[in-house]
Protein backbone atom coordinates (compact mmCIF):
# COMPACT_ATOMS: atom_id res chain seq x y z
CA UNK A 1 0.00 0.00 0.00
CA UNK A 2 1.42 3.39 -0.98
CA UNK A 3 2.28 6.02 1.59
CA UNK A 4 -0.68 8.08 2.71
CA UNK A 5 -3.36 5.76 1.36
CA UNK A 6 -3.82 4.17 4.78
CA UNK A 7 -4.29 7.56 6.43
CA UNK A 8 -6.80 8.69 3.81
CA UNK A 9 -8.72 5.42 4.03
CA UNK A 10 -8.75 5.63 7.84
CA UNK A 11 -9.93 9.24 7.80
CA UNK A 12 -12.81 8.46 5.44
CA UNK A 13 -13.74 5.26 7.31
CA UNK A 14 -13.83 7.10 10.65
CA UNK A 15 -15.90 9.90 9.11
CA UNK A 16 -18.49 7.47 7.74
CA UNK A 17 -18.52 5.39 10.95
CA UNK A 18 -19.18 8.48 13.10
CA UNK A 19 -21.84 9.64 10.63
CA UNK A 20 -23.53 6.24 10.70
CA UNK A 21 -23.58 6.05 14.52
CA UNK A 22 -24.95 9.59 14.76
CA UNK A 23 -27.66 8.94 12.17
CA UNK A 24 -28.71 5.73 13.96
CA UNK A 25 -28.92 7.70 17.21
CA UNK A 26 -31.11 10.32 15.51
CA UNK A 27 -33.31 7.61 14.00
CA UNK A 28 -33.82 5.95 17.42
CA UNK A 29 -34.85 9.30 18.92
CA UNK A 30 -37.15 9.97 16.00
CA UNK A 31 -38.93 6.62 16.39
CA UNK A 32 -39.38 7.21 20.11
CA UNK A 33 -40.72 10.72 19.60
CA UNK A 34 -43.06 9.58 16.84
CA UNK A 35 -44.58 6.91 19.10
CA UNK A 36 -45.01 9.33 22.00
CA UNK A 37 -46.65 11.97 19.81
CA UNK A 38 -49.03 9.44 18.27
CA UNK A 39 -50.08 8.27 21.74
CA UNK A 40 -50.59 11.84 22.94
CA UNK A 41 -52.63 12.78 19.88
CA UNK A 42 -54.88 9.74 20.38
CA UNK A 43 -55.51 10.33 24.09
CA UNK A 44 -57.86 13.22 24.81
CA UNK A 45 -57.08 15.12 28.04
CA UNK A 46 -59.92 15.37 30.59
CA UNK B 1 -38.38 -0.71 5.26
CA UNK B 2 -36.19 1.62 7.34
CA UNK B 3 -34.05 -1.31 8.44
CA UNK B 4 -33.57 -2.59 4.88
CA UNK B 5 -32.69 0.89 3.67
CA UNK B 6 -30.23 1.35 6.56
CA UNK B 7 -28.51 -2.00 5.97
CA UNK B 8 -28.28 -1.38 2.21
CA UNK B 9 -26.79 2.06 2.85
CA UNK B 10 -24.22 0.65 5.27
CA UNK B 11 -23.23 -2.11 2.83
CA UNK B 12 -23.00 0.34 -0.07
CA UNK B 13 -20.83 2.78 1.92
CA UNK B 14 -18.50 -0.04 3.06
CA UNK B 15 -18.40 -1.29 -0.56
CA UNK B 16 -17.59 2.20 -1.81
CA UNK B 17 -14.78 2.59 0.74
CA UNK B 18 -13.34 -0.77 -0.34
CA UNK B 19 -13.64 0.13 -4.03
CA UNK B 20 -12.09 3.58 -3.58
CA UNK B 21 -9.15 2.55 -1.41
CA UNK B 22 -8.48 -1.06 -2.45
CA UNK B 23 -10.04 -1.87 -5.81
CA UNK B 24 -9.46 1.33 -7.83
CA UNK B 25 -5.96 1.80 -9.24
CA UNK B 26 -3.95 4.91 -8.42
CA UNK B 27 -4.13 7.55 -11.11
CA UNK B 28 -0.71 8.01 -12.76
CA UNK B 29 -0.44 11.81 -12.86
CA UNK B 30 -2.38 12.92 -9.78
CA UNK B 31 -1.56 9.95 -7.57
CA UNK B 32 -3.30 9.24 -4.31
CA UNK B 33 -5.23 12.50 -4.07
CA UNK B 34 -7.30 11.62 -7.15
CA UNK B 35 -9.23 9.16 -4.97
CA UNK B 36 -11.06 12.17 -3.50
CA UNK B 37 -12.79 12.35 -6.91
CA UNK B 38 -15.14 9.42 -6.16
CA UNK B 39 -16.70 11.03 -3.09
CA UNK B 40 -16.36 14.58 -4.39
CA UNK B 41 -18.40 13.94 -7.55
CA UNK B 42 -20.92 11.68 -5.77
CA UNK B 43 -21.54 14.41 -3.18
CA UNK B 44 -21.93 16.99 -5.96
CA UNK B 45 -24.56 14.83 -7.70
CA UNK B 46 -26.42 14.38 -4.39
CA UNK B 47 -26.33 18.16 -3.87
CA UNK B 48 -27.79 18.68 -7.37
CA UNK B 49 -30.52 16.14 -6.64
CA UNK B 50 -31.30 17.94 -3.35
CA UNK B 51 -31.68 21.26 -5.14
CA UNK B 52 -33.98 19.67 -7.68
CA UNK B 53 -36.13 18.38 -4.81
CA UNK B 54 -36.20 21.87 -3.26
CA UNK B 55 -37.57 23.06 -6.60
CA UNK B 56 -40.16 20.25 -6.70
CA UNK B 57 -41.19 20.89 -3.08
CA UNK B 58 -41.46 24.64 -3.69
CA UNK B 59 -43.61 24.27 -6.82
CA UNK B 60 -45.74 21.65 -5.03
CA UNK B 61 -46.26 23.94 -2.06
CA UNK B 62 -47.23 26.97 -4.15
CA UNK B 63 -49.71 24.84 -6.12
CA UNK B 64 -51.33 22.96 -3.23
CA UNK B 65 -50.35 24.82 0.00
CA UNK B 66 -49.82 21.44 1.65
CA UNK B 67 -47.19 21.47 4.40
CA UNK B 68 -45.87 18.14 3.14
CA UNK B 69 -44.36 19.85 0.07
CA UNK B 70 -42.91 22.61 2.23
CA UNK B 71 -41.23 20.04 4.46
CA UNK B 72 -39.75 18.33 1.38
CA UNK B 73 -38.29 21.66 0.27
CA UNK B 74 -36.79 22.37 3.68
CA UNK B 75 -35.34 18.87 4.21
CA UNK B 76 -33.86 18.82 0.69
CA UNK B 77 -32.34 22.30 1.11
CA UNK B 78 -30.63 21.27 4.35
CA UNK B 79 -29.18 18.19 2.69
CA UNK B 80 -28.19 20.19 -0.38
CA UNK B 81 -26.20 22.58 1.78
CA UNK B 82 -24.65 19.67 3.68
CA UNK B 83 -23.55 17.83 0.53
CA UNK B 84 -22.38 21.07 -1.09
CA UNK B 85 -20.25 21.75 1.96
CA UNK B 86 -18.70 18.30 1.52
CA UNK B 87 -17.96 19.22 -2.12
CA UNK B 88 -16.54 22.62 -1.17
CA UNK B 89 -14.23 21.07 1.43
CA UNK B 90 -13.09 18.00 -0.53
CA UNK B 91 -12.55 20.06 -3.73
CA UNK B 92 -9.86 22.40 -2.34
CA UNK B 93 -8.13 19.45 -0.62
CA UNK B 94 -7.86 17.84 -4.04
CA UNK B 95 -7.00 21.12 -5.81
CA UNK B 96 -4.06 22.14 -3.60
CA UNK B 97 -1.59 19.47 -4.76
CA UNK B 98 -2.84 19.50 -8.38
CA UNK B 99 -3.44 23.19 -9.16
CA UNK B 100 -1.08 24.54 -6.51
CA UNK B 101 -3.84 26.57 -4.83
CA UNK B 102 -6.83 25.69 -2.67
CA UNK B 103 -9.18 27.94 -4.62
CA UNK B 104 -9.40 29.75 -7.95
CA UNK B 105 -12.35 31.85 -9.08
CA UNK B 106 -12.91 29.75 -12.18
CA UNK B 107 -16.45 29.10 -13.56
CA UNK B 108 -17.29 25.80 -11.84
CA UNK B 109 -16.04 26.87 -8.41
CA UNK B 110 -17.60 30.32 -8.64
CA UNK B 111 -21.04 29.07 -9.72
CA UNK B 112 -20.92 26.34 -7.07
CA UNK B 113 -20.09 28.87 -4.35
CA UNK B 114 -22.89 31.22 -5.50
CA UNK B 115 -25.39 28.33 -5.51
CA UNK B 116 -24.28 27.25 -2.05
CA UNK B 117 -24.73 30.75 -0.62
CA UNK B 118 -28.20 31.08 -2.22
CA UNK B 119 -29.35 27.88 -0.50
CA UNK B 120 -27.81 29.04 2.78
CA UNK B 121 -29.94 32.18 2.26
CA UNK B 122 -32.98 29.92 1.72
CA UNK B 123 -32.31 28.29 5.11
CA UNK B 124 -31.88 31.72 6.68
CA UNK B 125 -35.28 32.76 5.29
CA UNK B 126 -36.72 29.68 6.98
CA UNK B 127 -34.96 30.34 10.28
CA UNK B 128 -35.54 34.07 10.60
CA UNK B 129 -39.08 34.19 9.21
CA UNK B 130 -42.14 33.87 11.44
CA UNK B 131 -43.38 30.27 11.37
CA UNK B 132 -46.39 30.10 9.12
CA UNK B 133 -47.81 30.33 5.65
CA UNK B 134 -46.14 33.63 4.70
CA UNK B 135 -42.60 32.39 5.35
CA UNK B 136 -43.36 29.09 3.63
CA UNK B 137 -44.62 30.94 0.56
CA UNK B 138 -41.60 33.24 0.47
CA UNK B 139 -39.23 30.30 0.93
CA UNK B 140 -40.95 28.46 -1.93
CA UNK B 141 -40.37 31.43 -4.24
CA UNK B 142 -36.69 31.54 -3.19
CA UNK B 143 -36.48 27.75 -3.72
CA UNK B 144 -37.75 28.08 -7.29
CA UNK B 145 -35.49 30.99 -8.23
CA UNK B 146 -32.46 29.39 -6.56
CA UNK B 147 -32.76 26.40 -8.86
CA UNK B 148 -31.92 28.65 -11.83
CA UNK B 149 -28.26 28.45 -10.67
CA UNK B 150 -28.02 24.65 -10.82
CA UNK B 151 -27.75 24.34 -14.65
CA UNK B 152 -25.07 27.05 -14.55
CA UNK B 153 -23.01 24.86 -12.23
CA UNK B 154 -23.56 21.77 -14.38
CA UNK B 155 -22.78 23.48 -17.69
CA UNK B 156 -20.25 26.06 -16.47
CA UNK B 157 -17.53 24.15 -18.32
CA UNK B 158 -19.29 24.72 -21.65
CA UNK B 159 -20.63 28.20 -20.98
CA UNK B 160 -17.33 29.99 -20.34
CA UNK B 161 -14.14 30.10 -22.43
CA UNK B 162 -11.78 27.13 -22.17
CA UNK B 163 -8.84 29.29 -21.02
CA UNK B 164 -10.80 30.19 -17.85
CA UNK B 165 -11.44 26.58 -16.89
CA UNK B 166 -9.59 24.35 -14.48
CA UNK B 167 -12.14 21.54 -14.46
CA UNK B 168 -11.79 19.15 -17.43
CA UNK B 169 -14.75 19.01 -19.89
CA UNK B 170 -14.76 15.19 -19.79
CA UNK B 171 -12.75 12.44 -18.11
CA UNK B 172 -11.81 9.06 -19.60
CA UNK B 173 -11.64 6.57 -16.77
CA UNK B 174 -10.04 3.16 -16.50
CA UNK B 175 -12.84 0.47 -16.23
CA UNK B 176 -12.02 -0.20 -12.56
CA UNK B 177 -12.18 3.54 -11.84
CA UNK B 178 -15.50 3.83 -13.67
CA UNK B 179 -16.94 0.94 -11.63
CA UNK B 180 -15.72 2.58 -8.43
CA UNK B 181 -17.36 5.83 -9.49
CA UNK B 182 -20.73 4.09 -9.94
CA UNK B 183 -20.42 2.23 -6.62
CA UNK B 184 -19.79 5.60 -4.93
CA UNK B 185 -22.78 7.14 -6.70
CA UNK B 186 -25.02 4.33 -5.42
CA UNK B 187 -23.65 4.63 -1.87
CA UNK B 188 -24.21 8.39 -1.80
CA UNK B 189 -27.67 8.06 -3.35
CA UNK B 190 -28.70 5.57 -0.65
CA UNK B 191 -27.18 7.74 2.08
CA UNK B 192 -28.94 10.79 0.68
CA UNK B 193 -32.26 8.91 0.55
CA UNK B 194 -31.90 7.73 4.14
CA UNK B 195 -31.02 11.20 5.45
CA UNK B 196 -33.90 12.74 3.52
CA UNK B 197 -36.40 10.24 4.90
CA UNK B 198 -35.07 10.77 8.43
CA UNK B 199 -35.29 14.56 8.16
CA UNK B 200 -38.81 14.37 6.69
CA UNK B 201 -39.84 12.16 9.58
CA UNK B 202 -38.35 14.62 12.10
CA UNK B 203 -40.14 17.54 10.44
CA UNK B 204 -43.35 15.49 10.41
CA UNK B 205 -42.97 14.99 14.17
CA UNK B 206 -42.43 18.71 14.66
CA UNK B 207 -45.70 19.32 12.77
CA UNK B 208 -47.47 16.74 14.98
CA UNK B 209 -46.17 18.56 18.06
CA UNK B 210 -47.64 21.86 16.82
CA UNK B 211 -50.93 20.04 16.12
CA UNK B 212 -50.87 18.61 19.64
CA UNK B 213 -50.29 22.04 21.18
CA UNK B 214 -53.26 23.47 19.22
CA UNK B 215 -55.41 20.52 20.25
CA UNK B 216 -54.60 21.00 23.94
CA UNK B 217 -55.16 24.76 23.75
CA UNK B 218 -58.63 24.23 22.32
CA UNK B 219 -59.49 21.80 25.10
CA UNK B 220 -57.97 23.84 27.95
CA UNK B 221 -60.53 25.96 29.84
Amino acid sequence: MEAGLGYLATAYSVFFAVLFVYVMHLRARDVEMSQQLDELLETKPE
Amino acid sequence: MWRVHGVLTLLAVVGALWAVFVYAPTERQMGLVQRIFYFHVSAAISAGLSYFLVFVGSVGYLRTRHDRWDRLGLAAAELGVLFSLFVLISGPLWARPIWGVFWRWEPRLTTMMITFTIYVAYLMVRSYGEPGERTQRFAAVVGIFAFVMVPFVRYSINLWAADQQLHPPSVDLDPAMATTKYVSYIAFALLFGYLLRLRLSQLGNAAKLVQLIHQRRRIAP
